[in-house]
Formats: C-alpha cells, structure tokens, sequence
C-alpha cells in the first residue's frame, strides 16, 4: 500500500467487478464451465427453434435408427429423433433445476439467517430439523419426498427443492454468524438501523459470494438427482423429453442400440461438469481468502 | 457548566456470563458527561470503557452480556426503560458513535454515498435527492477534499484516515447531541490521528457537539479533552478537569499510568509498565481492585472499596490516601 495521505483522494483500485473479471479470466476451468452452461442455456431458452424435429412425434419406419447425417443422433424405440428430445430435455431440466434451486435458495436462507441472527432456541430448533434433513442421504430424502407427493414433473420440483434447503440454510447461518459479530454491523446498529435492515441491507448482500457458488454447484446436484428421480420412473413421465426417462428408456436397447442410452446420459454429463467447473471457478474468484 | 448534564450514569453494572462465571466487566460505575464538554474515558484494555459505552448505547448482546443495575438517563429520559424500538431512535440521532476501526466499520458492499444516505433517510426527514445533498456537505466539512468522488468509491477504495473522516462525517450528519468515540484513532498512523483529533476538536467547536471519547492514550486525552475519567477492572478510580489529572494525580493507578507514558525527552527510564495484573473480574477481592499492585497501600485498602473522594476542585479519586500523595 502507498502512502494513503500522500495520494489523491480516491486511490484508484480496481472495482470489484473488473477485479472479478480479471480473476475469472485466468481461471480456465470456470471458464469451460461458462462455456458448457452457456450453450446448456442457449438450448434450454431457444430449443424449439433449433432442434431439427418434434420431440414427440416418431416414425416407426425409423425406430432405433443408428446416428447419421439425417437423424444425427439416431432415433429411439418409437423413432423420435434423440437430438431434437436432448434439445428440449435442457428446457426442461432446466425449469426443473432452477426452480428448485429457487425453492431451496430462499427457504434454506430465510432459515439459516433467521437461525444465525436470533440465536437461542429459535436457531436450534431449526438448526435440528436441518440436521434431520442432513442425516439422509440426500437421494434417499428426495426418493421419499416424491413417494410422499407421488411422481410428476412439479413434485420433482418440490423435492428436490426441499432437499436443497439444508444445504443453503447452513451456508447462510454460517455466513450470518461470522459476519454479525463484525464491527459494520455493529457500527450499524449503534446508528439505529432495524433488524430487517440489518438484515437486508448488511448481512444478506455479505453473504451473496458463498450463496453464488453454492446456487451454481447445487444446479448441477438438482439436476442429476432429478435425473435419477425421471430414471427410476419417480420424476418427469413419458413422453415429456427428460434426459433421466430418456436414459431409462435406453437402457433395455443398450445391447442393440446404444445410442439411445448414451447421448441423454453424454448430456446429464457434460451439463453437469459445466456447473461445476463454473461453481468452482466462481468459489475460486469470490472467495475472500483467494484475494491477494 | 452547571446545567443538567446531557448523559448521566449512575451505578452502572454490566456483566457478562462465560462458562457459569459472571464476569463484572462495568461495576458501579458513575459519571455524568456536560454538554458542550469532551470527557475523556481512559483505561487499559478490560478496564471496561468500551462496554460503559456500549451499554450506554444498549448495545451489549445478550448472550452473554446484560446490563444488570443502574441507571443512563439521557436529555433526562431513562435509556434502560426504552424498548429498542426506542432505542433505535436515540440511536444515531441522539447518541451516535464512532468505532475503532474504520477500515471494518462500514459495510464493505455499499458505495460510501449509498450507505450515508441510507442512514441519513433513516433519522432525517429528508428525500433522497436532499440527503445525498446532506451527506455531500458533510464530506465537505470534515475536509474530504473530493466529496463526489468518495461518495461513488467502495470502503476498501479509501485509506484509515479518510474512512474515519467519512465515519464521523456519516454520524454527525444525523445531528446527535452526544458523540461516543471508541478508541476513534486507535488504528491510524500517528499524523492521521493528529488530524482526527483536531477534526474532533474543531467540529465540537463548530457543532458545539458533546464527545465522550474513549482511549487508551493519555497523550490524546491531554490533547483533546476537558475532563477524563480513569477506569481500572470495571470502575472509576479517578475523575477530574483533564489539568488536574497532569498536574495532580490523585490515584496510584493514574500516576503509574502517567510515568508508563514513554518520554521523548527522557529515554533512560522509557518503556515502564506497572507491576502486576489486573484481578479476575469474576472473582473480585473485596478491597481495593489496585491494592496487588499499589505501592502505597494501607491495610485498611484489603478491607472495602474505597468511595471516591474529593481531592480538589471537581476532582475525585477512589483511594483512601489521596491527601498523602503529591505529585
């Protein structure tokens, strides 16, 4: 650091965006998982417009067509075009995982901060019940929740949303115990700020970096388990174009045409290594501790 | 300087419970704080002046801390009868402060302009427009050279010395009548802490604001106060206009922690400190709290807390000697 009372009024760092940037540039990795969750959601927003076919009609002249230059990815038991039902299969999952991550963000965080915040009894009552979520294995947790509701592409939703807000209620009572005991916030409350904005305008906003990095790692965690909920016949129902039911479906021709199975599974894969390098990338550029 | 006194503190005890043990960090501590005047509160680290001040601020977090007995009445209103509702009002607007460090005190994810207008908002009738107006001039009056372009930069953006400046500027804007400021020039480099000095002093000219500045630096209470009250494990030991307590110490405590001053003109004899430690605050001996390390003390001291005692004009010590001493 140079002289601070010697330099001009304002020392010219650089703002945290451009410093983000910067960071996130030289990090290769995220930048790939950009990449792969660009594209992902360039075919999830504008799939219908792309893909070569109706996703739901088939041929049955054309059924388990082998890849080629007319059906790129070949066709599946009823002759559907697999390329066509893996582009609008990212529009679903994607609904699928953002809404639920959406679902596990705000509950998990409105629990972890009012726990973290208030303290006492309130936080560990809540804090228990976390703990019960915690003590299942989180496919097992999610298995139950959609054996509760029964199957169905809106009770995906709801359990894996549910399963998530463990997961997020920790990270935002851990963020909100460490960041309460500092000397903003106390300043804060010594110039007559409420709760609520204590709360909204100092510890949420601190928080947002691990929240960030765990919303895009918990994308790619929804979307595997929803996957898996479709696969063992729990989640989205036929004929929708789900990657889990696609690969499901698949599986009984894998001797004879294994591209049926491959491709939705090749791109449950690759969506969800992009999420994580991104996630990672993201944790590597926010976290505090990485800055120099 | 015979008016009602704006903040006054009368036999304040804040404890705080840590595995079972009741820790008496503030114990019966007394004082009143005049308007117009900048008392000085000095004390080692532990000694309990902070948490006189954040319990005059209602700020002591339960757990584990609580505010067991005595009264603060400010402007004449009963601070510990309040509902924090209420108190969110004296907060700030009534009683605002200043904090240690500037680099942690304000929120690192806001721009300068944006959080001083918020807290403006929040106590001024004021629109945004006149608020960022308000803190704008602010800015100008504590000398930041280029307020616009403080008011669009981040916290971390800004070196101590200016943060602290836009700190005092941020709580001056609120219009307080009593400015807390904790060890304000604790964390700045020694010309920076000159400067937030005579800031402070200039601004409570200007204002005709009331200050009760905490330190652990006799050098910037000599500079900057006209009384100071000096707190040894959780109480007053001696209070006096701040000549006196140069010229006069009164207290074996005070007159140890003047001679661990180090000199510039002296340096055979620089770096004293005083023999001993400060008691166990949970497990306080029924005398005097300095009797381990005082060199005169009496047999009597073992037995009860000494009262303070007039030694001169406006001026108390908590000794049973204080006649005996002269400087």
């Amino acid at each position: 650091m140079t002289d601070a009372s010697l330099s001009p009024a304002v020392r010219r760092h650089q703002r945290p965006m451009s410093a983000f940037w910067r960071r996130f540039s030289t990090n290769r990795s995220a930048q790939i998982g950009f990449l792969i969750v660009g594209v992902y959601l360039f075919f999830a927003a504008f799939g219908p417009w792309v893909a070569p076919y109706d996703p739901l009609a088939g041929s049955l002249r054309m059924r388990l067509a082998p890849p080629s230059t007319e059906f790129w990815l070949g066709t599946d038991d009823i002759g559907r075009d697999i390329l066509s039902r893996i582009i609008y299969g990212a529009r679903v999952s994607f609904i699928i995982m953002a809404t639920a991550v959406a679902i596990g963000l705000v509950i998990g965080v409105l629990i972890g901060v009012v726990g973290g915040y208030f303290g006492g009894i309130i936080d560990s009552i809540l804090m228990r019940i976390i703990d019960v979520m915690l003590a299942f294995p989180s496919i097992f947790l999610a298995i139950g929740i959609v054996a509760a509701l029964g199957p169905g592409f809106f009770n995906v939703i709801v359990a894996t949303g549910l399963f998530s807000v463990p997961q997020f209620a920790r990270i935002a009572r851990a963020s909100v115990l460490s960041l309460k005991e500092r000397e903003f916030v106390e300043a804060a409350h010594a110039s007559g700020e409420s709760t609520f904005n204590i709360i909204s305008l100092y510890l949420l906003p601190n928080s947002l970096a691990p929240l960030m990095v765990q919303t895009t790692l918990r994308m790619s965690t929804v979307l595997l388990t929803a996957a898996a909920l479709s696969f063992l016949g729990l989640g989205v129902q036929p004929p929708t174009p789900e990657w889990g039911a696609m690969l499901s479906n698949g599986r009984t021709y894998v001797m004879i045409a294994p591209h049926v199975a491959t491709y939705p599974g090749l791109a449950i894969f690759i969506v969800v290594i992009g999420f994580n390098l991104l996630g990672d990338g993201l944790r590597d550029t926010l976290d505090p501790r990485m800055k120099q | 300087m015979s008016s009602q006194p704006l903040l006054s503190v009368r036999d304040l005890q804040t404890q705080f419970v840590s595995d079972g043990r009741v820790i008496k960090a503030v114990d019966g501590v007394s004082f009143d704080v005049r308007p117009g005047e900048i008392l000085g509160i000095v004390g080692e680290s532990g000694s309990g002046k902070s948490v006189t001040a954040l319990s005059v601020m209602g700020l002591i977090p339960w757990p584990p801390g609580r505010v067991v007995g005595g009264s603060i009445m400010f402007e004449g209103e009963d601070l510990r009868a309040k509902t924090q509702a209420q108190m969110r009002r004296v907060r700030g607007a009534g009683i605002a402060m200043v904090f240690q460090e500037p680099r942690t005190a304000m929120n690192p994810v806001f721009r300068i302009g944006e959080q001083m207008t918020e807290v403006i908002m929040l106590h001024r009738k004021m629109s945004r427009a006149e608020a960022s107006g308000e803190a704008r001039s602010m800015l100008d009056r504590v000398h930041i050279a280029e307020p616009g372009r403080v008011m669009s930069a981040y916290p971390f953006e800004l070196s101590g010395g200016m943060l602290q400046r836009v700190m005092i500027a941020m709580e001056l804007a609120l219009r307080p009548r009593l400015l807390i400021a904790d060890e304000p020039t604790t964390a700045l480099d020694v010309t920076i802490q000159a400067q937030i000095l005579r800031l402070i002093r200039e601004l409570h000219d200007e204002f005709d604001l009331t200050v009760l500045f905490i330190t652990h630096d006799l050098g910037v209470i000599a500079q900057l106060c006209d009384r100071v009250m000096v707190m040894y494990a959780g109480a007053v030991v001696e209070l006096s206009p701040v000549d006196a307590l140069f010229h006069s110490p009164a207290h074996p405590y005070t007159r140890k922690l003047l001679a661990a001053v180090p000199s510039v003109v002296d340096t055979r004899n620089t770096l004293r400190s005083i023999a001993g430690d400060v008691p166990d605050l949970a497990d306080l001996p029924p005398g005097c709290r300095f009797y381990d390390r005082c060199d005169l003390r009496q047999p009597e001291c073992r037995l009860a807390i000494p009262d303070l005692r007039k030694v001169g004009e406006d001026h108390t010590a908590r000794c049973v000697l204080p006649n005996a001493i002269s400087p």
